[in-house]
């Protein structure tokens, strides 16, 4: 009986699989549309969003505190729903430099003879993790606020920073092997 | 009288495909393809020759041919792979480990269960070993559409019928061999409309998008950046010929 379910599912999927296929029209990923793009969600996210400081700033108890200690009560309010804004906002512009990376990464993976299959499913698999956290962090965010959602935050940064990484490795080895020209 | 009907729409279809391909000049661009479509209307041609002239030969005959056309099935397989990722290299490199990983695994296990199984009637075993044997090309299948859909690689139109015409008919063959491996002379009523009739259709999703020559968009639609990575090789490939070339004539006396 196990294996008939088992069957019937193999079956099945594939007639549901072939079916979304049909229907969903593969994007050509445009995001990235030369090197200078990925370069420059690079820089962005490695420079603007990741960086320990302001991350510690954005998630920081240390403003907190101070808005709480504040007399009025409209202040601390005040200060959650800024600071949450501010936290999905980063959130979302991590989310979207770290995807047009990935996308740049599989621009390039899809053309290179030498890939390494262990290092691509590696990939895929910290950015299938990337993106669930992600999607906890944001819901962390808007029920407790980002105050107590920073360590689900710096597991997502520390992915976020790794990703990047490599990446920046990949545009490196893209670089050195530039000293042609084009007309040679 | 139906299962005539169909029979005869089947070998009308198969024949209008080939005869299509070659009248278009693009039998050859997919040659795997063609000659699995070409080798079903004969088995086709050559089942009824049997069941008339021979019925007592006819199971042998049925399930013997069956089996080329599950080989050749793997040969379409390949094929729909290749046609897919062939023009990328990486994408190509990955799915084919992962295709030789999933063939192999699922093989062990087929032979596993023939060792093991204890059913002897010829028609229920060689049944089961074909469902098995479709159970591995739908795993490739659902690989090579993941591959395709991950790698975000545009397929053409041809490619994406016959994905689908295939991946529809091994579908539907799993589903039908289950229910006849598990029901057995009861569900052979149904088998003998279901099956061709789900035939009927993948024949229709074939000749509708294989009635012209339509391969993968070319590199031109693709972005910049590939064009960059290519020219980079290229390049850098150029580069190498001319370095080699320099030392050999410093190297030489």
């Amino acid at each position: 009986m196990t294996d008939m379910i088992s069957f019937l599912t193999v079956g099945s999927l594939l007639l549901v699989v072939l079916f979304l296929f049909l229907r969903r029209t593969i994007p050509a990923p445009a995001k990235i549309e030369n090197l200078s793009d990925a370069h420059e969600a690079l820089n962005a996210l490695q420079s603007e969003l990741l960086p320990d400081w302001f991350v510690d700033r954005l998630f920081s108890e240390k403003d907190w505190k101070f808005a709480r200690g504040h007399a009025s009560t409209h202040i601390p309010s005040l200060f959650d729903r800024e600071r949450k804004t501010v936290a999905l906002s980063w959130l979302k512009q991590t989310q979207e430099h770290v995807a047009r990376l990935m996308n740049f990464h599989l621009r390039m993976a899809r053309q290179r003879p030498d890939l390494k299959p262990f290092v691509e499913i590696k990939l895929t698999l910290e950015y299938a993790q990337f993106q669930l956290l992600c999607k906890l962090l944001a819901g962390l965010i808007r029920m407790v606020g980002p105050i107590r959602a920073r360590s689900v935050a710096g597991y997502a940064v520390n992915i976020a920073t790794h990703l990047g990484a490599v990446s920046e490795k990949a545009l490196a080895d893209l670089n050195n092997a530039v000293p042609v020209n084009a007309g040679d | 009288m139906l299962t005539q009907a169909i029979w005869w729409i089947t070998n009308a279809l198969e024949a209008l495909l080939l005869g299509r391909a070659l009248q278009r000049k693009f039998i050859t661009a997919y040659p795997i393809f063609f000659t699995y479509l070409g080798y079903v209307l004969l088995e086709s041609l050559s089942r009824f020759y049997v069941y008339v002239w021979h019925p007592a030969a006819y199971i042998y005959f049925y399930w013997s041919t069956q089996f080329v056309s599950i080989l050749l099935g793997y040969g379409v397989v390949w094929e729909i792979c290749r046609q897919a990722l062939a023009r990328y290299p990486g994408a190509f490199r990955m799915a084919r480990n992962a295709l030789v990983l999933i063939f192999a695994l699922v093989i062990a296990k087929v032979f596993g269960n023939l060792l093991l199984g204890e059913s002897w009637s010829l028609a229920q075993s060689i049944a089961e070993q074909e469902r098995d044997f479709r159970v591995v090309q739908a795993c490739l299948i659902l690989a090579i559409v993941g591959f395709v859909s991950y790698y975000r690689i545009q397929i053409g139109r041809n490619l994406r019928g016959m994905m689908l015409g295939y991946g529809f008919f091994i579908g539907t063959a799993i589903l039908n061999l289950t229910f006849r491996s598990y029901l057995g002379d009861e569900f052979q009523v149904w088998w003998q409309y279901l099956q061709p009739a789900a035939y009927v259709v993948v024949l229709l999703i074939w000749s509708v998008s294989l009635w012209s020559y339509q391969p993968n968009p070319q590199r031109e639609t693709e972005s910049r950046i590939e064009q960059d990575y290519q020219s980079l090789v290229q390049a850098t490939r150029r580069r190498f010929r001319q370095v080699r070339a320099h030392v050999a004539r410093t190297v030489r006396p």
